[in-house]
């Protein structure tokens, strides 16, 4: 049986589209990552939840607590596998 | 093993009034089964908004939308090979039926989801297989309906195509505006998988089965041969063993990809790009209409030019417009423009997809080719995967819709070079897989195919 020949053509191409994916999908890690660190900031900092509703922290400073707590145990896709491995074989992030 | 005895095939090759050959029928069903059968994807840009608006009672993110559109072209492409397979066991009359029930039933269930996962398992999944049965095994029927002039069989099926779509896409815009979610897919999938399963009536898998020869059989041409399953089943796994060794074997699907992720990123967001110049929706979906439309005439005359002239050069000139016209673009605002590019990247999207049967005959000669070219189409399904995964990342990071503009552009362009690395077509690449076959399963007389210089 002889062997079956991959050309040398499918095979860059192949690889480059691979490439393509694990750069922008590293990318997209630290974008969500980033934002995640970003909104965590922004809590702590205004005493607010996220950037969509805001809450003075007068009148709400005991229920800041649970909102903080959820956003801390909320993963990232920088904290997933996946989202590491991403950024593991990406030189560029 | 005994070779059976030679069917009784009508000398007369008509069947039908006028003179008519049956391969007539035969292309203008498929043309019917595949308007219905793969146009939903090819009008997946028109369901975009309405998903992701909250207008449109769903209001999910563009991020799932992507990802169910992935995984709708993954299994498509995953089982496209199968499919090509299935075909050949169980005939493609049977697969057609199967793609009948299976298309209204999915359609069905489409028209009542309320969560992002009814979306994924009906239209990622069951739509999807529906999908891979229309393009791969009934695609493939043609050929053995055709000794002769199978860029113009070809052509016609996909140039009816092309119209189909035009109207589903615009059919689609308008029913949902006018009908809601739930009455636009009850209606196409009661019509759609009634009419294809009243068509299986009509269709058979091969002339034998009506007792005439195909289109353009001349009369110093071999007789059909009807073998034993055994001997035929044997003749698809050598055919398709030889068919692996070639560098076209890996290049078409490549190229079809590369093709196909080009033209898949302009379908899925050439109308919420529109929309986001203050389009509406109705206005934006006939982009996608004037797109399949200009591709009637590119997608007729690809086969004939390519049978005529050989597979590479239509090829190239269908590739570089495509990514060419996608420059349009970058500068559309108003109504008139988006028009006019989807007019000219109509005409190279149509060329691109509407070869490759005759490239196959031109490469392969006349043996069974559903499998390969099922492979074929796994690589066209596998370039809309990667196109709408990439793009749906692209966005995100980018914010902008620009990128992904050049990432068309750039597979488009990659596919153009990878055409110049193929063989040429003068000489048919496995002229004698049939000498590792036992006597008994040989074709009595070489048959040549459709070759034409590159």
């Amino acid at each position: 049986m002889k062997r079956m020949p991959v050309p040398i053509t499918f095979a860059v191409v192949i690889f480059g589209i691979f490439a393509l994916f694990v750069f922008f999908g590293a990318w997209a890690v630290s974008v969500d990552a980033a934002e995640k660190e970003q909104s965590l900031t922004a809590t702590i900092v205004n005493g607010t939840v996220g950037y969509g509703t805001v809450v003075t922290a007068d009148s709400n400073q005991t229920n800041l607590a649970p909102h903080l707590a959820s956003l801390t145990d909320t993963t990232s896709a920088a904290d997933t596998w996946w989202g590491q491995s991403l950024i593991t074989v990406c030189p560029l992030h | 093993m005994a070779l059976s005895a030679a069917p009784k095939l009508s000398t007369i090759a008509t069947r039908l009034p006028y003179g008519i050959h049956y391969s007539w029928v035969i292309v203008a069903i498929l043309s019917l089964v595949q308007i219905i059968g793969s146009s939903i994807g090819m009008a997946a840009g028109v369901v975009v908004t309405p998903l992701t608006t909250e207008d449109g009672g769903f209001g999910w993110s563009v991020g799932t939308i992507g990802a169910a559109l992935m995984v709708y072209y993954l299994v498509s492409a995953v089982f496209a090979p199968v499919s090509g397979w299935l075909g050949d066991r169980y005939g493609a009359r049977n697969m057609m039926i199967f793609g009948g029930v299976l298309y209204g039933v999915s359609m069905l269930l489409l028209g009542i989801i309320t969560q992002p996962w009814h979306f994924f398992v009906t239209f990622g999944v069951m739509l999807s297989l529906t999908q891979s049965i229309s393009m791969v095994p009934l695609m493939a029927a043609i050929n053995l309906w055709f000794r002769r002039n199978l860029g113009l069989g070809v052509g016609l099926l996909w140039g009816a195509g092309g119209v189909g779509t035009a109207i589903m896409a615009l059919l689609i815009g308008y029913l949902i505006g006018a009908v809601g979610w739930q009455g636009t897919f009850w209606s196409i999938g009661l019509v759609g998988g009634s009419i294809v399963l009243a068509l299986s009536i009509f269709f058979r898998n091969k002339p034998a089965d009506l007792q005439i020869k195909p289109y353009g059989t001349r009369p110093d041409d071999p007789q059909e041969i009807v073998r034993p399953e055994a001997l035929e089943e044997l003749r698809v796994k050598v055919f398709n063993q030889h068919v692996r060794r070639t560098r076209a074997f890996w290049n078409l699907p490549l190229i079809h990809g590369l093709g196909c992720a080009g033209h898949g990123i302009i379908l899925i967001y050439s109308v919420p790009i529109a929309v986001q110049e203050g389009i509406s929706l109705l206005t934006a979906s006939a982009i996608l209409s004037l797109i399949s439309l200009f591709s009637v005439g590119s997608r007729f005359g690809a086969p004939i030019i390519a049978e005529r002239f050989g597979g590479k050069r239509i090829m190239v000139l269908a590739l570089f417009i495509q990514g060419i016209t996608v420059l349009t673009l970058f500068w559309a605002s108003d109504v008139w423009m988006f028009y006019v590019f989807a007019a000219l990247f109509g005409i190279g999207f149509g060329g691109e997809m509407s070869a490759y049967m005759v490239v196959n005959r031109q490469y392969f000669g006349e043996g069974p080719i559903a499998t390969t070219y099922g492979f074929q189409m796994m690589g066209a399904l596998m370039g809309h995967a990667v196109a709408t995964g990439l793009a749906g990342l692209v966005i995100y990071v980018t914010g902008s819709y620009g990128p992904i503009l050049v990432l068309s552009m750039a597979f488009s362009f990659v596919g153009v070079i990878v055409i110049l690395t193929l063989e040429p077509s003068q000489e048919i690449l496995i002229p004698d897989w049939e000498e590792s076959l036992s006597p008994e399963a040989r074709t009595p007389t070489a048959l040549g195919g459709a070759t034409a210089g590159d």
